[in-house]
């Protein structure tokens, strides 16, 4: 039924215009029947009426009696005229006063009858003062000049009648059109139902509620568009899924970059931030905030200013507070959004300081290098103008000797430090007895001491043994004793004690030098430090002996620490992970 | 016309936050090479000055601009001339800057000395101050600017506190008394800025709330 629709609408239409014209018809054809049937009785009651009449006709008095007695039953009024007009009686007349009626000849229903045999009419009688029907009729064969019978029955009575019956027309008609609005309007609303169905189904697709379903049911026109409505929601929920899941993937993108990303429109407002702008800036909400309000710094905020005004990327880097490193890169926006430029921040703080390490340490070793260089130059010079008999020769050969001891050491330092910085040590594990390492180690550096009167005294536990590897270990021991030696006054001990702290083994080194100071203490295991530099001519040292130490520890697991107070000595203790003697106890 | 107006309100809103901010950054050069006897950084805080200068012409230029063509009324016009005024404060604020970093350039080399705590609490202060004035004006938030002048006593308290204790060490120590000397116009000067960071608080009220605050939060009737 592809036009269902419209011809529901058809019909009702034309049912409507039936209801109509029916009704119309029926009105004026109960008014015709009713006359008709008026008609038709008083015909049959004039013409039983005459039979009784017809063998009397003069009989003044059973004439009379005739004609009221009929006029009783049959409740209609009854006319005898004579045939010269006159009127013989009348039933609704006294009959003292029928003599004094007007000549009736004329009246067309008699002139009708006189001519057809019967006659009627519907007029006003003058001597009733009302609407009559009249039905006459010619008695005897002698018809143009025989007497009349007429009859007449009041029209009020039959309009009465008719209307009784118009009421009851009216009603039912009434009653027709009532069922047909009815109707009509069901079938309306059926009709309009889907439609508002399908209507609130488009309009809630239009809000954007697209869980909405469009109606199932309904004319076909009505299943179209839903169906129609369906396939645009469905394609619709497809677009919007993707660009959802597009957004997310952006989103969960900007979001989580470790660098700091702002969005600002040409008001220099903030349109978007991600987490990391949030949290570098310590600004929680920042959307819609002009941007000047949150970085509130020229060094920061000018880029931003220069890359709109030239649209072209700008970068800077900005030192902030305590000591924190900003790197800013603003990039301008393609026009078409009201983002007109991107900025990202990041913390380059650590890169930061680990440059201006290495520049410092490139810096130290050119330093510490540039000493024996020159010394060394310096003494070859010389030598070139010396005989090889001057007594200053032999000086100045062991000076070079010295010098080039002092700059091998350095670079075996370096090459080690390198090498463990990087991971390139490869240790060989053995069980190491700590006490039988540090008897070893203290021989070693016995010399030494002795040339300046410094002591060394081994106090030890027994059987402390730790796992690594002994070449490495001893070179700990030997870097920490010699800078013990090295820092202790003349007539000092050094003392090398071996113990658990615990479980763990430790091994400390303590002499009773200048101390260090509580500052600089974390300083002093960095690559060059060195706490007095005006003394570093009297205690000759690469200045990477701790930060060997430090490294090598930390290769084996162990910890290394130090206790020192100015002017009462320094003791610095390795604290190894695990006694590697107590594995087999 | 009107649009215009009000990009360019914004746009000299702007630029004194970033004024306030330089001179905030200024406060705190001056009084680390005052700590930290750098007379590099004191150096670099008068050379910046002049930058802090070319700030405060421009920011003038552009309000006494906008009062003239767009002739302002009500917000608009409480809001430019606070500005002009919060400039100039700015501006000698970075003068007092100024005037802490050459105390500092000729302190270098002397030691450490126990008065310079109390201008270090004092240096704090006027920061904090300077800091949530410029908070203030930048939300508009009238609360705030009055808990900034509410402390302007107690900077002024404790400014005296040094003065006095620093003119007992120079009676007991007359070897002392150049050092001193440059202290106490350290300290002058911290007293000034607080000063200086009242004004623009009372100046922010002003912006947001049509009051003049004048000598101490005794509000003017109108």
């Amino acid at each position: 039924m592809r036009f269902a629709l419209r011809l529901n609408l058809l019909l009702a239409l034309l049912a409507l215009g039936l209801a109509l014209t029916l009704s119309a018809v029926a009105v004026s054809v109960t008014d015709r029947a009713v006359e008709d049937r008026a008609r038709d009785r008083l015909r049959r009651e004039i013409d039983f009426l005459a039979e009784q009449i017809e063998p009397r006709p003069g009989e003044a008095g059973p004439l009379a009696e005739l004609v009221r007695r009929a006029s009783r039953l049959l409740g209609a009024r009854v006319t005898v005229i004579a045939t010269d007009g006159r009127v013989l009686d009348d039933s609704d007349v006294p009959r003292s006063e029928v003599a004094g009626m007007e000549n009736h000849a004329g009246r067309p229903e008699v002139v009708a009858a006189r001519a057809a045999g019967y006659g009627t009419a519907i007029r006003h009688s003058a001597t009733l003062e009302t609407d009559l029907l009249y039905l006459a009729r010619a008695l005897g064969p002698g018809r143009s000049h025989a007497p009349v019978l007429r009859m007449a029955i009041r029209l009020g009575d039959l309009r009465q009648v008719e209307s009784q019956y118009e009421w009851i027309l009216r009603g039912a008609v009434f009653a027709a059109c009532a069922l047909l609005v009815l109707v009509g309007g069901v079938a309306v609303a059926r009709l309009a139902r889907p439609i508002r169905d399908v209507t609130d189904a488009a309009l809630a697709v239009a809000r954007g509620d697209l869980s909405r379903e469009a109606p199932e049911r309904g004319p076909a026109e009505i299943l179209e568009l839903s169906s129609a409505l369906s396939r645009m929601k469905s394609s619709l929920l497809e677009s919007v899924a993707r660009v959802e899941r597009e957004h997310r993937l952006s989103e969960a993108v900007f979001e989580t970059l470790p660098d700091g990303v702002t969005v600002i429109d040409a008001q220099y407002r903030v349109i978007d931030a991600n987490r990391s702008f949030r949290a570098m800036t310590g600004t929680p909400d920042p959307a819609g905030r002009p941007l000047v309000e949150i970085l509130r710094d020229r060094a920061l905020f000018g880029p931003f200013e220069e890359a709109i005004a030239r649209r072209a990327p700008t970068d800077a880097v900005v030192r902030r507070e305590n000591e924190v490193t900003w790197q800013l890169a603003v990039r301008p926006l393609p026009p078409g959004s009201r983002a007109v430029a991107v900025g990202i921040l990041r913390d380059v703080t650590a890169f930061e300081r680990n440059e201006a390490m290495r520049r410092r340490f490139v810096a130290d070793v050119s330093h510490e290098l540039r000493t024996p260089v020159s010394s060394i130059a310096a003494a070859a010079e010389t030598l070139t103008e010396t005989e090889p008999d001057d007594p200053e020769a032999p000086r100045l050969v062991e000076l070079v000797r010295r010098q080039a001891r002092r700059m091998r050491e350095l670079i075996d330092d370096l090459t080690d430090l390198s090498l463990i910085e990087s991971g390139e040590v490869a240790l060989s594990p053995e069980k190491v007895d700590l006490r039988a390492l540090a008897g070893e180690t203290a021989e070693e550096l016995r010399a030494t001491a002795r040339s300046r009167d410094v002591s060394i005294r081994i106090e030890s536990s027994e059987g402390v043994a730790v796992e690594g590897d002994r070449r490495r270990l001893g070179q700990i021991l030997r870097n920490l004793l010699d800078n013990a030696v090295k820092f202790s006054p003349a007539g000092g001990t050094v003392r090398i004690r071996i113990d658990r702290v615990g479980r763990k083994p430790s091994l400390v080194v303590e002499d009773d030098g200048p101390g260090i100071p509580l500052a600089e203490q974390d300083r002093i295991f960095q690559r060059f430090y060195q706490v007095d530099r005006s003394r570093s001519k009297v205690r000759p040292g690469t200045g990477l002996g701790l930060a060997i130490v430090k490294h090598l520890a930390q290769l084996h697991g162990a910890e290394v620490t130090v206790a020192s107070r100015p002017g009462q000595g320094s003791a610095f203790r390795v604290t190894f992970g695990r006694d590697a003697a107590e594995k087999e106890v | 016309m009107k649009e215009h107006f009000a990009e360019r309100l914004e746009a000299l809103r702007r630029r004194l936050i970033l004024m306030g901010s330089e001179v905030e950054k200024q406060i705190r050069a001056s009084i680390e090479a005052l700590t930290e006897g750098s007379a590099e950084n004191a150096r670099a805080v008068i050379a910046r000055d002049e930058d802090v200068d070319r700030l405060e012409n421009q920011i003038e230029e552009e309000a006494i601009q906008l009062l003239a063509l767009e002739q302002p009324v009500a917000i608009d016009l409480r809001f430019l001339v606070g500005v002009l005024k919060i400039n100039n404060d700015l501006e000698r604020i970075g003068d007092h800057a100024v005037n802490i970093a050459e105390g500092a350039e000729r302190l270098v080399g002397r030691p450490p000395f126990q008065p310079a705590i109390g201008i270090r609490a004092m240096s704090e202060m006027v920061q904090v101050m300077l800091r949530q004035s410029l908070d203030a004006f930048i939300a508009r938030d009238a609360a705030l600017a009055q808990k900034v002048i509410e402390q302007d006593d107690v900077l002024d308290a404790k400014n005296e506190g040094v003065i006095r204790q620093l003119l007992t060490y120079m009676a007991e120590t007359p070897a002392l008394i150049s050092h001193c000397l440059e202290l106490i116009s350290v300290s002058k000067n911290l007293e000034r800025v607080g000063d200086l960071a009242t004004n623009i608080a009372e100046d922010t009220i002003f912006i947001a709330e049509a009051k003049l605050v004048k000598h101490h939060g005794v509000e003017l009737a109108r």
